[in-house]
């Protein structure tokens, strides 16, 4: 397989599952470049959480290959081992871990079945704290933390875990306002730190504030992808939705509103 | 903090240990030095007591260790091999080795694992298979398949000989270490010090199960190979336990459940903790066993009593229990 730039490459990808009314996808080729953020857009039930489970591994494609480009060398996502870190929507948080015991299990690939973790793990850690600014939180069990922290604690998981690459299920919509920006800039600088992200979302505002590229799920099942300017604009988003939607600006912010005349 | 407690938990296992030595029915010779010298004494010491306090220690270590991985695995503070079903079956298969094999320890040992393994298999496929929530679903199926195999033991109990085979059948499922000898410890021996030392250089890792597994998935444990293995280690050390011991309950419910009430969740140090836990109770049941009526009480009796007496003790006064 020719491999140019660094990057994630899915290759006319199939998948069903369901009757067959349910999610589908036919011959999806995506090429996601690296160091850039991605946006997965579309109704709820429209395939976002599968399009990433695929992205990761779990679900295999009934056709087709997904696997990384890497120095010019082709390397199939199952042999990716580790690499990748998943945040699903609504994980099963052990609420009775301390933060720091739930950020050290990010350490799982490199520590075998039947040692125990290192100081260079614990190090590891503690930097990993430092950077997303969560040290206070350390000893606290993760039922005494807020939502956006939790959040926070769980990207540590993630460069515990050392991945390049970030799935992430929903990492805002459900977050408080403030702590939403916060998210927003965290994401940006995992971006920074070389880290490539996909995240999903429905709201194409949050699409807007981060994302290099989104990839739109339309209602036929289509899936468009380029840079989010492009990709997100009013017809399209209004086709998605079904609703007629239209981009405004209020106080130089873009918003997002629907027309009037339904 | 946990070093400080594994540490003070160890002592007092030891001393314990020492004190069991002299406890029993037969009375202390009156002078210090008559211990050495009093060759009775010194044989049911050596021949008797030291094995048995050794067995207990490891059925104690054993029995709580295998609990504290089923909490884990299924993610659930009632799972254990008794809730199951390990303990009912691994019963059938080593009461069927007494009544058809007549004993012979390496059948009865044999039978006893094969049971526990199709009955915690039987109790995971049934408890997939319900529409239930996960916690309830696996109690459930437990539990029926438990009593399955408890009807398959009273069926025994009615075919074996009254006057030879019943009685020591009987004796045998409430639970005793009067088996314990020289012999039956050092053949089962090398089974559980493999097991154990498995399970306790596996204690780190027995945290990634209170992850989702896609999460772990993306951590590069792919299957659930590793689970598999994991279980079927603790069926064995459990079903060889119980193919000497008999059925010897609460031990794997309450002793990991009061270990994490110690030490949190992590289970790095709640496991360790929980083993010597468990051979401290084990022992000092044994002791109440031996020592309190003229004639000996089957242990199971003893550990239900006072593992039923702890655990309400925690149910009403400890938040963080279960």
């Amino acid at each position: 397989m020719r491999c140019g730039h660094n990057k994630l490459l899915l290759r006319s990808i199939g998948y069903s599952y369901g009757q067959k009314d349910d999610f589908e996808i036919r011959n999806l080729t995506l090429s996601i470049p690296e160091k850039t953020i991605s946006a997965v857009i579309g109704k709820n039930g429209s395939g976002k959480t599968t399009l990433l489970l695929l992205m990761l591994g779990y679900l295999e494609p009934a056709n087709g290959q997904i696997g990384f480009c890497t120095n010019g060398k082709y390397i199939p996502i199952e042999r990716a081992n580790g690499r990748i870190a998943y945040l699903p929507q609504n994980e099963e948080i052990p609420k009775e871990y301390s933060v720091n015991n739930f950020l050290l299990m990010g350490r799982i690939p490199f520590i075998g079945s039947f040692s125990q973790p290192t100081k260079k793990d614990y190090s590891i850690i503690e930097d990993v704290k430092t950077r997303l600014e969560i040290e206070h939180l350390g000893i606290k069990k993760l039922s005494q933390i807020s939502g956006g922290e939790l959040q926070r604690v769980r990207i540590g998981r993630a460069l515990a875990q050392e991945a390049h690459l970030i799935l992430f299920d929903e990492p805002i919509t459900h977050l408080d306002i403030d702590t939403k920006y916060k998210m927003i800039s965290i994401l940006e600088e995992l971006k920074q730190l070389g880290k490539t992200i996909v995240f999903t979302t429905h709201d194409p505002l949050e699409a807007f504030k981060v994302a290099d590229n989104s990839i739109l799920i339309t209602r036929d099942q289509k899936i468009l992808y380029g840079p989010t300017d492009n990709i997100l604009s009013n017809e399209n988003l209004s086709w998605c939705f079904d609703i007629p939607l239209e981009f405004g600006v209020v106080n130089g912010q873009r918003v997002l509103i629907v027309k009037n005349d339904i | 903090m946990n070093r400080g407690i594994t540490r003070y938990l160890l002592i007092g296992l030891f001393f314990l240990l020492i004190i069991s030595l002299f406890i029993g029915r037969y009375p202390i010779p009156d002078q210090i030095n008559q211990i050495f010298s009093n060759q009775l004494f010194a044989n049911l010491i050596i021949r008797v007591r030291i094995p048995r306090i050794l067995f207990g220690i490891l059925v104690g270590f054993g029995l709580a260790s295998s609990g504290m991985i089923m909490q884990s695995i299924f993610k659930n503070p009632l799972a254990e091999p008794g809730l199951l079903g390990v303990n009912q079956a691994a019963g059938f298969g080593a009461a069927l080795g007494i009544l058809a094999f007549d004993s012979s320890y390496f059948i009865v040992q044999s039978l006893a694992f094969i049971f526990g393994i199709i009955s915690i298999t039987l109790t995971i496929f049934l408890s997939n298979n319900t529409k239930k929530k996960e916690r309830l679903s696996l109690v459930l199926a437990g539990i029926s398949v438990s009593a399955f195999f408890s009807a398959g033991l009273g069926i025994i109990k009615y075919i074996a000989d009254p006057l030879d085979q019943l009685p020591s059948i009987v004796f045998w499922l409430l639970g005793s270490l009067s088996n314990s000898n020289w012999t039956s410890l050092l053949q089962i021996l090398p089974i559980i010090i493999t097991c154990l030392l498995l399970l306790y250089f596996y204690r780190w890792r027995l945290n990634v199960f209170s992850l989702d597994k896609e999460v772990l998935f993306s951590m590069g444990l792919r299957n659930e190979f590793e689970l598999v293995i994991i279980l079927m280690i603790s069926v064995l050390l459990t079903s060889s336990i119980i193919s000497i011991s008999g059925i010897i309950g609460w031990v794997g419910l309450i002793i990991p459940n009061i270990a994490r009430v110690i030490t949190g969740q992590n289970t790095k140090h709640s496991l360790p903790i929980s083993m010597i836990l468990g051979g401290i109770f084990v022992l000092v049941s044994d002791n109440f066993a031996r020592a309190l009526l003229p004639g000996e009480i089957p242990l199971g009796v003893i550990t239900a009593f006072l593992g039923a007496v702890s655990f309400i003790i925690l149910l009403l006064t400890k938040k963080e229990f279960l």
